[in-house]
């Protein structure tokens, strides 16, 4: 099922399917790019930041930012 | 040589590729420290570990100190110190004795403001225990990887007023000292984010060295004026944020692995920051003492108080004399704050007029160090920028301030 | 003087490694953006002095802020004679990144696979030698903390040159 980051739940994971392309150079670079499994280990309430881990390292990003990335889910 | 470029897509597909050849990740056990690093990141166990972290750094701070100025310096200086010197400095009233003694009969370090007396009582027996405490606990959270979780857990405040979690960072360094915090408001995106975030680390954030001297004069208000300054931080940066043209961007940080400190490391990094702060501050508080005792004998602080009188005693509520202390914060803040205080010991000032000039001073323009710096990092016009923005503030704050503690009746 | 940058991702231990070749100080934290100015200093290799150089760190050479920025225009501005990449061994793939965009601006590269202490507790396993022969630049192993690894790396800074990025691709089979 695909979803977008923001809105999958802490525990769940999947891999990127699509990044919008006004934020794909700019996270390419830590490591965060289509194809990359990721599990989500934190979000914060009202609309602040998720805390994704990607290959064992952590990574946070905010709501916004999160929207722009699409995510087939595992299950 | 030919030089190939690829885009973003061709360079990944060719890490792929090598990292297949070259990478093999064994099966990885997760450790307490992965367990810790999750809990400190979600906000049910987060933030109540993080209000503890924030304590404890209090705690820890309040209570160094106080071990060393009340337990050694107040003794040492006052008791045998300041009347040694009273004595033996020749010239009893002349302008030298002034200067690096003091008022004669003075019966405290605070109270005497020599470069002698007060300046050495200061920079050594306050300050300086402040500023061990300080650097020596924000060394450890440095060092654990604590400030981007706490950068996470603090996000959604700062996105409120166009900045991020991460301006945390700047912000607690500036709790030690503002200059090193401008230079780290580098790591923020945007041209706005970083003005916004230097012009309100120079306007309400005061540093480890005068917070130190507070602790030491007002022990039971400093909690209630470091969260009246926060409060002008965050109403200010809401309406700069309104104001400045520019984006905003999200946070986009990496959270290191949690680490144990290397002692090394965090004795190195202390005694740098201790000792460069041996080096530029303390030539600061005695030139500074110099400086406005100079300015007192030619009369140019009297003058000076005499045109500021209604404005100071109208709008904020305090005597003129507090003008003499306002000089000194041009200088260095903390001496400032010691100023205050032994006005304050002499009778001069109520506890509420100590209150309020105690945050006019911490609003009132950086100190000549962070003044440098501001003008380095943003060029003139953002310097003349900060320095509206601050004149604003002082005369909202200032007076906001006055009616709260008229209203408190403190 | 012959120049040495180091240059990689935030947090990887590149001012750890400044500290150890030149004896200097540089603010060492366990977070990113530590650095956000350089940092110059000297060192000296083989009765040979060189002047050594740590950046803030940065993902990309498409600076994302004002400390990235930094890193980007020192190494534009200064030509440096040799960039050692500094890589996260855990997270060699976007180290890998940055190091590619080094190369393909023509900096001769050493890479030093820093954090291998980390990298071996997680079980990550790095064939040194096949990223070695695929990039066609030194790849020496490094622990900052301890200077395991840096007499290696010191006596294979010479050996830094520019590699085409098409050769590459070659070498990695695509
Ligand atoms: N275990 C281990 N830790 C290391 C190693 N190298 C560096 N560290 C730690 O990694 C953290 C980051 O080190 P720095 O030297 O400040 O990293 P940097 O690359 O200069 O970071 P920025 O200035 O932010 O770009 C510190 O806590 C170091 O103690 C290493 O080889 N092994
Ligand atoms: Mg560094």
């Amino acid at each position: 099922m695909k979803k977008k980051l923001s809105d999958m739940k802490p525990g769940e994971k999947g891999r990127i399917v699509e990044i919008d392309s006004s934020i794909r150079a700019s996270v390419a670079g830590m490591g965060i790019r289509t194809g990359e499994e990721l599990k989500v280990a934190a979000e914060q309430p009202i609309g602040g930041p998720v805390v994704i881990v990607v290959r064992g390292r952590e990574t946070s990003l905010g709501k916004g930012l999160a929207r722009s990335i699409i995510v087939e889910c595992e299950k | 040589m030919p030089r190939t470029s690829l885009s973003v897509d061709e360079r990944w597909k060719l890490i792929d590729s090598i990292s297949k050849q070259v990478v093999l990740r064994g099966k990885y056990k997760h450790t307490l420290k992965d367990v810790i690093s999750d809990l400190s990141v979600r906000p049910m166990t987060g933030i109540p570990l993080a209000l503890a972290v924030l304590f404890g750094f209090w705690a820890f701070f309040g209570a160094f100190a106080g071990f060393f100025t009340d337990g050694f310096a107040v003794p040492a200086f006052d008791d045998h110190f300041l009347p040694a010197i009273q004595r033996a400095f020749p010239g009893e009233g002349g302008p030298l004795y002034w200067i690096f003694v003091g008022d004669p009969g003075a019966p405290s370090c605070f109270e005497a403001f020599g470069v002698l007396t007060s300046g050495l009582f200061v920079a050594f027996g306050v300050v300086l225990p402040a500023i061990v405490a300080f650097y020596l606990v924000l060394t450890i959270l440095e060092d654990t990887g604590y400030l981007p979780r706490l950068a996470v857990l603090v996000d959604t405040v700062f996105h409120k007023i166009g900045l991020h979690g991460f301006a945390i960072v700047p912000t607690i360094l500036s709790l030690g000292c503002n200059v090193p915090a401008v230079a780290a408001s580098r790591v923020l995106e945007t041209k706005k984010q970083r003005f916004m975030m230097m012009s309100l680390l120079a306007v309400f954030i005061p540093c480890g060295a005068q917070i130190g001297v507070m602790e030491e004069l007002l022990p039971e208000y400093v909690p209630a004026i470091l969260a009246f300054l926060f409060f002008g931080y965050f109403v200010t940066g809401a309406v700069l944020s309104r104001l400045i043209p520019g984006r905003s961007p999200e946070i986009l940080i990496d959270v290191p692995p949690y680490r144990s400190p290397i002692m090394k490391n965090v004795a190195t990094k202390t005694w740098a920051r201790v000792s460069g702060f041996i080096k530029m501050a303390v030539p600061a508080v005695l030139g500074g003492i110099v400086v406005v005792n100079l300015l007192y004998l030619l009369g140019v602080i009297d003058w000076l108080a005499d045109a500021l009188e209604p404005i100071f005693v109208v709008w904020f509520g305090v005597p003129a004399v507090t003008v003499g202390a306002l000089v000194m914060a041009f200088l260095r803040k903390d001496m400032a704050v010691g100023m205050l205080g032994g006005m304050a010991a002499a009778g001069l000032l109520t506890t509420g007029e100590l209150i309020t000039s105690v945050v006019l001073v911490s609003i009132y323009f950086p100190c000549l160090a962070t003044f440098i710096m501001l003008w380095k990092e943003g060029g003139v016009r953002d310097l003349l920028k900060s320095l509206a923005i601050l004149t604003v503030s002082f005369f909202v704050f200032g007076g906001l301030m006055h009616g709260i503690v008229a209203l408190a009746g403190v | 003087m012959k120049k040495i940058f180091l240059a990689g991702n935030p947090n990887v231990g590149k001012s750890v490694l400044f500290n150890r070749l030149s004896g200097a100080r540089a603010t060492v934290s366990n977070y990113p953006g530590t650095t956000v100015d350089f940092t110059k200093s000297r060192m000296r290799i083989a009765g040979k002095e060189y002047e050594i150089v740590d950046l803030p760190g940065a993902f990309s050479l498409e600076p994302k802020d004002k400390a990235e920025e930094v890193a980007r225009d020192m190494l534009k501005k200064e030509k440096p004679d040799a960039v050692v990449s500094v890589i996260d061994a855990t997270a060699v793939e976007r180290g890998l990144y940055l190091t590619l965009e080094l190369i393909e601006k023509g900096y001769p590269i050493v890479v030093a696979l820093n954090m291998s202490d980390v990298a071996r507790d997680r079980k990550i396993k790095i064939d040194v030698r096949k990223l070695e022969e695929i990039l066609g630049v030194p790849v020496v192993e490094t622990v900052a903390t301890t200077g395991s690894g840096l007499k290696e790396l010191v006596s294979r800074i010479e050996e830094a040159k520019p590699v085409d990025v098409g050769a590459i691709k070659q070498r990695a089979g695509r």
